[in-house]
């Protein structure tokens, strides 16, 4: 009798896992992620894969076959775009990120190819640069999405060549145990849930020491080096600063938070002839005459989180602004 | 440590297991069954300590006072040894308790507000979690003694019956009558008992982790700053809150439900499909039973009820409102809130009278619950807001069709799908049965292969959609 209820218990266990796992292919459906060949990014989505995200915004597609997220491959790379999340663009529909916008402003006349991937900060994103280039070979421009400014560590880590790399759990168990679904679901929000109780999110401004003179030194250091890569690359370098609005505690809609970082990076882009795309302005307009935010979705915070369609609208369009009047398109 | 948490489930498996192994045929052929009742009783009050001392173990020593006071009181009313005195002091006591520690503060500050007096420093009193529910209980008991309703009892099981852990922290309030005679009884873990619990546990679990604690999300973001919000968001905001406060405090209620019944311990329902109410005084019958029927009995009732003439049963049930509304917490908007609901009673008496009894037809049926419906969301922007001038902002913004960031927000369409969809079954369900609407809880036979599949997949549902940002029960609060 026990044995029979115990087998029923274990029956059940399977085809419930096994009915879970139907309903994450709608919900929660997220390619493993392997390391990069080519170094251009310190891992790859699994290729050619279907994904489904339903729990920040809703979005589905298919990765390309060098595991990035866009719709096709252009045969020429004009414009190479990097960065993190908010640039992968994986909370929107493939046709409405960032990159897909931009090539369809730019109407063939220049193609763009998104490499973002999410985790990659601003500074994994230089530590990559050249790496980038060499895989993709891009004619015209080099765009650097960042939603942070770089902390002293991550400079000082830059400078010596030091930046650790994203691991990539894709060989053994793990591996196979990545792509079921619904364990998946369960470990994210595992991490989430240990995330809420260890709240680690600490400004720039605690994370460094404060010497200003020391950080634009060595930011201009590392952009120097960058801006050297790109030009070699007979390219221009655009760093864009996408989280400077925001919805804070207070119900302030406009709202910017560590000037002075702005301006040392503005300076320092200036001095080195790297455009920087500051996105306060474009998305504070975004909000005066639609009282729409940029980042936030239908299930989420309200303003808080990646960049939602309206927000990729607004930096494609500023990007584009800027493209266009360099190429007199 | 909450009925959500990991830390709870742990404790939770270790009590059973405790208890169920006191169902071993070796303990029962060597232990009078007594003594077995009484040691489960010692266990399941310590576990109750434990549970509360969990928050705070200060909070213990508060509850064994007013325990003390409780026990001590009801012996000499029952012994008729100064029997008006220890009446008094068996109530006024827990309720000078809970003044100090909810009031004091939003006495002192309301003074002040009062006579425009400034510099005054509060005093940093923190509130003990669940001060509210177990002062009632001990009230409820001393009074029932007092009206010799029920005898009084022994200090274990008066303690058992205020700490109790599945009802400690926030309900429901159950009556000393209902639960102190199943403690004459030895209440044996039984599969069958573990298996509804479960269930129960399970559904409330669903409805507090998936749906109100994803609801809040929204709620909190439009309540915090409603100034930026477009008036249909703010109404959307409104109906949110009216579900995730039902589903958060329901669930919580079946939760306790549950545990209790794994342990052998019956609770009545709390809730009762409450939002298909006709009319305000439907609605208190519907929500927050054991708190409507508590005010009913030891105060609406002991203040003369209906007994004294029209305007005195009108006087009755606005105070009654008022002070049930200032239970929830020391603020202003909740006296409004609670004065809102007593008018409604007041204006529903009214409108009996005048409607002589008539039966409403089916549309007249439906049209009067969607206005409650209203009127009780209305009810509930006073509850929520963070202060009257939010209130202000509020209805400000939703007559004058304000403009401002819009949000819609995908929980709350799924929030009120399931919520339409329980409250059509439950009318559905009543109709085959010829009854009145009620709520229930869908009780599998666990034997079954399919009904375990169903609670598995239900459980993993609640797992991956969980709100994983830890948000405590809202009634935690009150």
């Amino acid at each position: 009798m026990q044995i029979k209820m115990f087998m029923k218990i274990i029956f059940a266990g399977i085809v419930s896992f096994f009915l879970l796992s139907i309903l994450c292919l709608f919900y929660y459906n997220i390619p493993v992620h392997y390391s990069s060949e080519t170094g251009a990014t310190d891992y790859v989505w699994e290729k050619n894969k279907y994904y489904v995200r339903a729990g920040e915004g809703f979005s589905y597609g298919k990765t390309d076959s060098n595991g990035y997220n866009n719709l096709n491959i252009p045969n020429q790379v004009d414009i190479l775009l990097m960065g993190s999340s908010q640039a992968e663009g994986f909370n929107v529909l493939q046709d409405e990120n960032t990159a897909a916008r931009l090539n369809k402003l730019l109407e063939n006349k220049l193609s763009v190819y998104n490499i973002g991937v999410s985790g990659h900060t601003f500074a994994v994103c230089l530590s990559n640069l050249e790496n980038a280039i060499k895989a993709f070979k891009p004619k015209k421009y080099i765009i650097i999405e960042t939603q942070a400014f770089m902390t002293e560590t991550e400079l000082n880590n830059l400078c010596n060549n030091s930046i650790e790399e994203i691991p990539s759990s894709n060989v053994g168990i793990t591996a196979q145990l990545q792509k079921l679904d619904y364990l998946r679901l369960l470990y994210s929000q595992y991490q989430s849930y240990t995330a809420s109780r260890t709240k680690n999110n600490i400004s720039v401004k605690e994370n460094n020491s404060g010497d200003m003179k020391l950080y634009e030194e060595k930011l201009n250091q590392v952009l120097e080096k960058a801006q050297k890569l790109a030009e070699e690359a007979s390219c221009e370098l655009i760093v864009f600063m996408d989280d400077s609005l925001k919805k804070n505690e207070n119900g302030i809609v406009l709202l910017r938070q560590e000037d002075q970082y702005y301006d040392i990076y503005k300076k320092v882009c200036e001095k080195n002839n790297i455009i920087f795309v500051d996105m306060y302005n474009p998305f504070a307009e975004l909000y005066s005459l639609t009282y729409r935010l940029p980042h936030g979705f239908s299930n989420t915070r309200v303003g808080m989180g990646h960049l939602n369609k309206y927000g990729h609208e607004v930096i494609a369009n500023t990007i584009f602004e800027i493209i266009k009047e360099k190429e007199e398109i | 440590m909450t009925f959500s948490s990991i830390e709870f489930l742990i404790f939770f498996f270790i009590i059973i297991i405790i208890m169920a192994s006191f169902n071993i045929k070796f303990v029962r052929k060597n232990v009078s069954e007594e003594k077995i009742k009484k040691i489960k009783h010692y266990i399941l009050l310590v576990a109750s300590y434990i549970f509360y001392g969990w928050w705070d173990y200060r909070f213990c020593l508060l509850m064994f006072i007013m325990t003390f006071i409780a026990f001590y009181c009801a012996k000499k009313v029952e012994e008729d040894k100064n029997k008006k005195i220890y009446s008094f002091i068996s109530i006024s006591v827990p309720l000078l308790f809970l003044g100090v520690f909810k009031y004091f503060n939003f006495f002192i500050e309301s003074f002040c507000t009062l006579f425009n007096i400034t510099n005054v420093t509060s005093l940093n009193i923190i509130l003990p979690v669940g001060i509210s529910f177990y002062t009632f209980q001990s009230i409820s008991y001393t009074i029932d003694v007092i009206r010799k309703d029920i005898k009084s009892q022994s200090f274990l099981n008066v303690a058992l019956y205020i700490s109790f852990f599945p009802q400690l922290v926030a309900g429901p309030i159950v009556k000393a009558s209902d639960f102190l005679p199943q403690l004459e009884q030895e209440q044996k873990i039984s599969l069958k008992n573990i298996c509804i619990g479960i269930q129960i546990f399970v559904f409330g679990l669903f409805k507090k982790i998936v749906i109100a604690d994803n609801l809040s999300v929204f709620v909190d973001d439009v309540f915090n700053n409603p100034n930026i919000f477009s008036w249909y968001t703010i109404i959307l905001a409104v109906i949110s809150y009216s579900i995730q406060i039902y589903f958060d405090f329901s669930g919580y209620s079946d939760m306790a439900v549950g545990t209790a019944k794994c342990l052998g311990y019956d609770f009545k329902k709390n809730f009762d499909v409450p939002y298909l109410s006709r009319n305000v005084s439907e609605f208190w019958k519907r929500w927050h039973i054991s708190l409507s029927s508590w005010l009913q009995q030891y105060l609406y009732i002991p203040l003369g009820g209906n007994r004294r003439g029209k305007v005195r049963t009108y006087i009755n049930l606005i105070l009654t409102m008022v002070l049930g509304g200032l239970w929830h917490g020391a603020n202003i908007n909740f006296v409004i809130w609670g004065l809102l609901h007593g008018v409604a009673l007041c204006v529903h008496k009214i409108y009996k009278k005048f409607r002589n009894n008539k039966k409403e037809s089916k549309i007249g049926n439906a049209l009067s619950i969607f206005a409650t419906y209203v009127y009780v969301c209305f009810c509930w922007i006073f509850f929520r807001a963070t202060s009257l001038s939010d209130v202000g902002t509020i209805l400000t913004r939703i007559f004058m069709f304000e403009k401002g960031i819009t949000q819609i927000f995908s929980w709350s369409i799924i929030a009120i799908i399931i919520l339409i969809i329980g409250e059509i079954y439950a009318h559905v369900k009543s109709k085959k049965n010829n009854s009145t609407v009620e709520g229930f809880y869908v009780i599998m036979d666990l034997t079954k292969a399919k009904s375990l599949i169903i609670l598995f997949t239900f459980i993993g549902i609640i797992l991956g959609l969980a709100y994983t940002n830890s948000n405590p029960f809202i009634y935690f609060q009150f």
